[in-house]
């Protein structure tokens, strides 16, 4: 039979010859797994670190940011989907791209980090360890950005050479995850307490989305569940819904109901909470969770102002949590 | 039936041919070489 079963997500898809994974991009040639983007990233960008969003990582810094089709999650609501619900060769542009170039542009462009991004770097996890090893080689940060569906052992792997990652928790509800991304809760969370115990970086996103998730009720159970089990450093954005894909049904988030968000998060006792995909809040800013000064204001992507010396508050001196 | 092409009708067809770009094995796609990216290019993609 020559079927092959791809135990590097919790989907744990049973693959024939010839076919794909749940993921679209991870097949089986010949009884073999083949990871087919390997090499070929469909999106190459040099974005600021602010655009991941991550706000406590080299802020102001750029990042070379790269894709290649595929994901193992089927978000109806997905705001990339042109990348992420394709295989490879159902990209517009693919480019070739080893590894070693993807180090040699990243230099060239003065970034000092790399994402794997836009779509899901789990799904070309082989591509993203090979690159991430030769990057940190060189002196290189790596960041994942991601929606955490993984299993324990390849994660803890890449966990050796990542730095930072945003991760998506995409609600605190099982049946949200099966019905809306085609995935669990469960390994999400695991996954996100890995990269505490691992070391890595983490910063979260959710995606508020009308209706679907923005229950202040579960978002507090979530920011709670976040505080006992990551710390209240750990910052969380909260980033506007905009129609897309197969929800075009629904209204943008409104901007009251982010702004309720971060409140709730912030009664819970988490430190940094921030609003995305929305310009000109006070959820764009970083402060001092000691003395409230403000020490990183943003508009948008950029940083307009960083008064942190060192990473330490200016006038308190307190140590703000983060790569600086 | 067999129709004879003359000279003229047959270099006709091979710069037909000549100008028809066959897909690559790997899914009808032509890699593009990493140096022909423009990496700020303003671009769709979120995160």
């Amino acid at each position: 039979m020559n079927q092959v079963i791809c135990d590097l997500c919790p989907h744990y898809c049973t693959i024939p010859p010839g076919g794909a994974g749940d993921c679209r991009v991870r097949v089986n040639l010949g009884g073999r797994l083949v990871a087919s983007t390997f090499g070929r990233p469909s999106a190459v960008h040099v974005d600021p670190v602010e655009k991941k969003p991550l706000f406590h990582f080299l802020p102001g810094s750029t990042i070379f940011s790269l894709a290649t089709a595929g994901c193992n999650l089927h978000c109806r609501f997905c705001q990339n989907w042109q990348l992420s619900q394709r295989d490879g060769t159902q990209m517009e542009q693919v480019f070739h791209a080893p590894p070693q170039q993807i180090v040699h542009y990243t230099l060239q462009e003065k970034c000092p980090s790399i994402a794997y991004t836009y779509s899901e770097p789990i799904v070309f996890y082989e591509y993203v360890l090979e690159t991430s090893t030769l990057a940190r080689e060189k002196g290189l940060k790596n960041v994942l950005v991601t929606a955490g569906y993984i299993n324990e052992k390849p994660l803890r792997q890449l966990c050796r050479v990542i730095d930072a990652t945003n991760t998506d928790l995409k609600a605190f509800d099982e049946g949200f995850y099966r019905d809306i991304c085609g995935a669990s809760l469960k390994p999400v969370l695991q996954a996100l307490t890995i990269f505490r115990q691992e070391g890595v970086w983490l910063e979260i996103t959710y995606l508020v989305v009308p209706t679907l998730n923005d229950d202040l009720v579960r978002i507090r159970a979530m920011c709670k569940w976040i505080l006992a089990e990551l710390g209240a450093e750990v910052p969380l954005h909260f980033s506007r819904f905009h129609p897309m894909y197969r929800l075009q049904n629904l209204p943008p988030t409104p901007e009251e109901t982010l702004i309720k968000c971060r409140q709730v998060a912030k009664d819970v006792g988490l430190h940094h909470v921030y609003i995305g995909n929305i310009s000109g809040q006070q959820g764009e800013n970083t402060f001092c969770p000691q003395d409230g000064t403000l020490l990183i204001r943003r508009f948008g992507h950029a940083v307009q102002e960083n008064r942190l010396k060192q990473g330490r508050c200016p006038t308190c001196d307190h140590l703000l949590a983060g790569v600086w | 039936m067999d129709i004879p092409l003359n000279r003229r009708q047959f270099m006709f067809l091979l710069l037909l041919a000549s100008l028809v770009e066959f897909p690559s094995i790997e899914g009808g796609q032509q890699e593009i070489p990493l140096s022909q990216a423009d990496f700020h290019a303003p671009h769709p993609w979120l995160g």
